[in-house]
């Protein structure tokens, strides 16, 4: 490990890494100039964990690109400094600033299917970066990248030389990034949202792992994500951003119980995670034992003919569900757990392969075509991205008034008073009408679809993945709006995702898929609070923010009914003594900044006791 | 293996069909070689009788009812006779040897023109780092679509012959004969060649893995040589096939143009007199070559991107 140090960066002269201030990063001149940090000062210590926690739009990204070198063309830093390794690069040209790729900074992007080169073995992509290294020429450099591969985790090392991306999975495919960044033993990784495409389990695992390899090798890393609770479990440092200016920066025990800034504190109070560790949220009404069944899949079969002809894939599996009138039910499951062909045989989309299917008392699939076109106006769709689902040629009012043109449900005067109460019902001011899908935000457009699919007066409404392309504060605010018009319209829902805090927060019972089959089923709290499967547990465990909520209560350990740690994916040895450590400083801190805290945040209806 | 052997089959199926569409085609044309050859070409000097064209008929085989005479060619084509040209009554394999080596050189030269320029505006006007010379490069290629080739041809030898008086404006027996015809035949797959390259070139320099080799430390010119040129070449690869076919209509304009000797001539004077046998055999000539590459270029791919399966 020493050794490896030796190079142009093994000191900092006692500075940070990587030091930010005051920085301005614009995009264009004159009167195109566009903002987007307004001066903003980051630390990054050696051997650290710093997260940069922020919503899209707030600059996170672009902070990163900066100290990478990688602004997009136009962009420029226009005042304040930027050194990295105690070196200032504010106006280092591009040549200047290689010098610090691979070797100085490492860099884990987001995507992991798109992040590397499809055509070039997966050896030779890492290989690169091995050779970059300090003093490279006398390495022998297959063997190296062997070991940055085994040190990322990926098992058969030797064998992934000759490999090509398209061989591997997502998870798998983001180890190999995570070899290229610390094959060139740099002193700082900066991962931008480095698991955010990837299923919730490996997620964690894969998290992790590089926070492990970061310190054993004594790298520091720069951890960019929305995710303010993943944050808080993980950093050391926690610098929260909002449009491209600093919020707040904190230890996270002290950031987290004792919050200074208003939308910290928005961010805390909207979490899932939290409030699922936290033990609180919403308790949801009763739904009458009696109330009539709008949904009933009984005993559904579906499979696939694989690709290659090999066989058949199960993708669903013997499934039950029953939704009854006013009910919300999620189903839960990673890909490939079959959560989408069962929507889509719910909605008669995909037909069965075996078992019933019964929507409003209608029956549906093979040798039933009526009972489809009679159930139909009854049930609609809320797609999960809003940015595709909405034509961009239409107006707000053509896209909410379709389904009454195609149902031939009323006249022009009635439908333009329809899609005015339609769009009052979802929040939105009557002129949004004239225009059009680009000119609104996620959230916004997402009110939109919401109002399309309730034209009808529809009794059910089947949200796939309705949020899950927002910010976590629009989040809160949509499913908020989902919880108003269920109770205002006694409308039934079925969520599908593959976020189980979210899931549990919002459904009154909750089923669980792995690979077609129901793994767990029951009440909502029950699954999440004490699942009863592996599955189950690992999935519950994968929800971030479980230290985080421990400092909520000012580093006391866990409540027993929280999942067992036992549960959680096979972590590091080091977990421990970290958290130890990190309750230690919440500790300290705690006395001398709850002035700063407010005794209990409320906002909405989620409420999460501060002390 | 068995991928080979499938596209070797679809090959062949296509000249097949390009095949029989000629035939059917020139059949289905209301005009008669015989006639065109002996009663219309020499004005009043022999004027045959209907006997005397029938006996000529029958000669060349064209009494024979369709289905008899289709399946007649098609086995002399396989052992590569394709019959005796009406109009210059030798035959039609001898005129193609003859004619090829022209044609060759005209279209070798032409293709290398356009890949290098093609490749080289694509490349310069997404390394280059003026905006003001990247956006001329870019719109470049349009130009070269836009104007008629045969246009171009013409401002060429006004330019490099007449006025210069560098290069020969016509014939075909020098070596630097090639150029100015060359040069014309060039110019359109180059524009297209630089279009998608160029467009394909700018996506891939978007793409994640670009900012991941990268941060690597690698050096603008690796990341462009290994990681961007690649995959950037692959959609232009598929159009390799259609720029090969293209010389073939780009010949017959060249030769005519700059008067040379060559393939794209004879098919010219071969469809102007209705001469089937000598048609068919240039279509057959032309959709090998076209079969040939993209032949080629199927096998090619596999290789470069290991995406596609081989199975």
């Amino acid at each position: 490990m020493t050794e490896s140090r030796v190079g142009a960066f093994s000191e900092t002269a006692g500075r940070p890494l990587v030091e930010a201030r005051a920085l301005v990063v614009a995009y264009g001149h004159g009167q195109r100039r566009h903002q987007v940090l307004n001066g903003v000062d980051l630390a990054v210590e050696s051997g650290q964990l710093t997260a940069l926690v922020g919503e899209s739009g707030c600059g996170k990204t672009t902070l990163a690109n900066a100290l990478l070198g990688f602004l997009p063309a136009g962009g420029h830093i226009d005042g304040g400094s930027l050194s990295l390794a105690g070196q200032d690069v504010t106006r280092a040209t591009p040549n200047e600033y290689r010098r610090f790729r691979g070797r100085f900074v490492g860099y884990v992007p987001q995507d992991p299917l798109t992040g590397l080169n499809p055509t070039m073995p997966l050896g030779r992509q890492v290989s690169e970066a091995v050779r970059r290294r300090a003093g490279a020429r006398t390495l022998d450099v297959r063997a190296e990248t062997i070991d940055a591969l085994a040190k990322a985790g990926l098992d058969t090392p030797e064998k992934r030389l000759k490999q090509y991306p398209h061989e591997l999975s997502g998870g798998m495919r983001q180890r190999v990034l995570i070899a290229i960044a610390l094959a060139g033993r740099p002193r700082i990784i900066v991962a931008d949202e480095p698991t955010s495409a990837l299923d919730v389990t490996v997620q964690a695992k894969i998290l992790d792992h590089l926070q492990e390899v970061a310190r054993e090798s004594g790298t520091a890393l720069l951890l960019i994500t929305h995710n303010l609770a993943l944050a808080a479990d993980r950093a050391d440092k926690i610098v929260v951003m909002k449009e491209g200016s600093l919020v707040e920066v904190g230890a996270p025990a002290t950031l987290i119980a004792h919050p200074a800034a208003q939308y910290t504190r928005e961010l805390l109070a909207h979490d899932p995670g939290l409030t699922h560790y936290s033990g609180k949220g919403t308790a949801r009404r009763e739904v009458p034992a009696d109330a009539p069944e709008v949904l009933r899949l009984d005993r559904v079969h579906k499979s696939f003919r694989l690709p290659d002809r090999s066989g058949t894939f199960k993708a669903v599996d013997d499934v039950s569900l029953a939704v009854r009138e006013g009910q919300t039910v999620g189903v839960v499951g990673e890909s490939g757990s079959g959560k989408s062909t069962l929507l889509r045989i719910a909605m008669g989309l995909t037909p069965a392969d075996e078992g019933e299917v019964e929507v409003l008392g209608h029956k549906i699939g093979p040798g039933a075509r009526s009972g489809l076109r009679a159930a139909r106006a009854g049930f609609q769709l809320v797609q999960q991205d809003p940015f595709a689902s909405l034509d961009p040629r239409f107006t707000i009012e053509r896209v909410i008034a379709e389904p009454l043109v195609a149902h031939r449900a009323s006249d022009r005067k009635a439908r333009r008073q329809r899609v005015g109460e339609l769009l009052d019902a979802v929040g939105l001011p009557d002129a949004t009408r004239s225009r059009r899908p680009r000119e609104l935000s996620g959230g916004q457009r997402q009110r939109v679809a919401i109002a399309r699919a309730l034209a009808l007066r529809p009794r059910l409404v089947l949200l796939d993945e309705p949020v899950s392309a927002l910010d976590v504060s629009v989040q809160h605010q949509v499913l908020e709006l989902l919880e108003q018009l269920q109770r205002d319209f006694t409308l039934s829902y079925v969520l599908v995702s593959h976020d189980l805090a979210a899931v549990a927060a919002f459904s009154d019972t909750v089923v669980v898929l792995e690979k077609g089959r129901v793994v767990e089923r029951g009440d909502a709290r029950q699954v999440v609070r004490e699942p009863r499967t592996d599955y189950g547990r690992q999935l519950a465990a994968a929800i971030p923010g479980r230290r985080a909520a421990g400092y909520l209560t000012d580093g006391r350990p866990a409540p027993a009914d929280w999942p067992a740690p036992s549960a959680a994916p096979a972590s590091s040895s080091g977990d421990g003594r970290r958290d130890q450590s990190l309750a230690s400083v919440a500790n300290n801190h705690a006395p001398t900044l709850s002035t700063h805290g407010s005794g209990t945040l409320t906002s909405g209806n989620a409420a999460i006791g501060a002390s | 293996m068995k991928f080979v052997l499938s596209r070797v089959g679809q090959a062949l199926l296509v000249l097949w069909a390009a095949f029989t569409v000629t035939f059917v085609i020139l059949e289905v044309l209301p005009s008669d070689a015989i006639e065109t050859k002996y009663n219309n070409a020499g004005g009043d000097s022999v004027n045959l009788t209907e006997e005397n064209l029938d006996a000529l008929r029958s000669e060349f085989g064209l009494d024979l009812p369709l289905w008899q005479r289709y399946l007649q060619f098609c086995g002399r084509a396989i052992q590569l006779d394709l019959g005796n040209s009406i109009s210059q009554n030798r035959p039609v394999t001898d005129l193609l040897v003859e004619n090829l080596p022209p044609t060759l050189q005209l279209a070798g030269f032409a293709l290398a023109v356009g890949l290098v320029a093609g490749c080289a505006i694509a490349f310069l006007a997404n390394w280059l780092r003026s905006p003001l010379l990247r956006r001329a490069l870019t719109r470049l290629p349009a130009l070269g679509v836009a104007f008629p080739s045969f246009w171009i041809g013409l401002l060429l030898v006004q330019l490099f012959s007449f006025h210069w008086q560098l290069f020969p404006a016509t014939g075909s027996r020098t070596p630097a004969s090639v150029v100015l015809p060359g040069l014309m035949m060039a110019i359109g797959p180059a524009a297209i060649l630089a279009q998608l390259l160029n467009r394909s070139l700018s996506e891939t320099l978007q793409e994640q893995y670009i900012v991941t080799a990268g941060a690597k430390g690698l050096g603008r010119g690796e990341v462009f040589w290994r990681h961007a040129l690649r995959n950037a070449s692959l959609p232009a690869l598929t159009i390799l096939g259609m720029m090969v076919a293209g010389t073939v209509t780009g010949a017959i304009v060249a030769e005519t143009v700059f008067s040379r000797a060559g393939v794209g001539r004879l098919a010219q004077q071969a469809v102007e007199v209705q001469d089937l046998p000598l048609v068919q055999g240039i279509v057959l000539m032309a959709a090998f070559a076209f079969v040939t590459v993209n032949l080629i270029v199927d096998l090619i791919y596999p290789v470069l991107d290991r995406r596609i399966k081989v199975s």
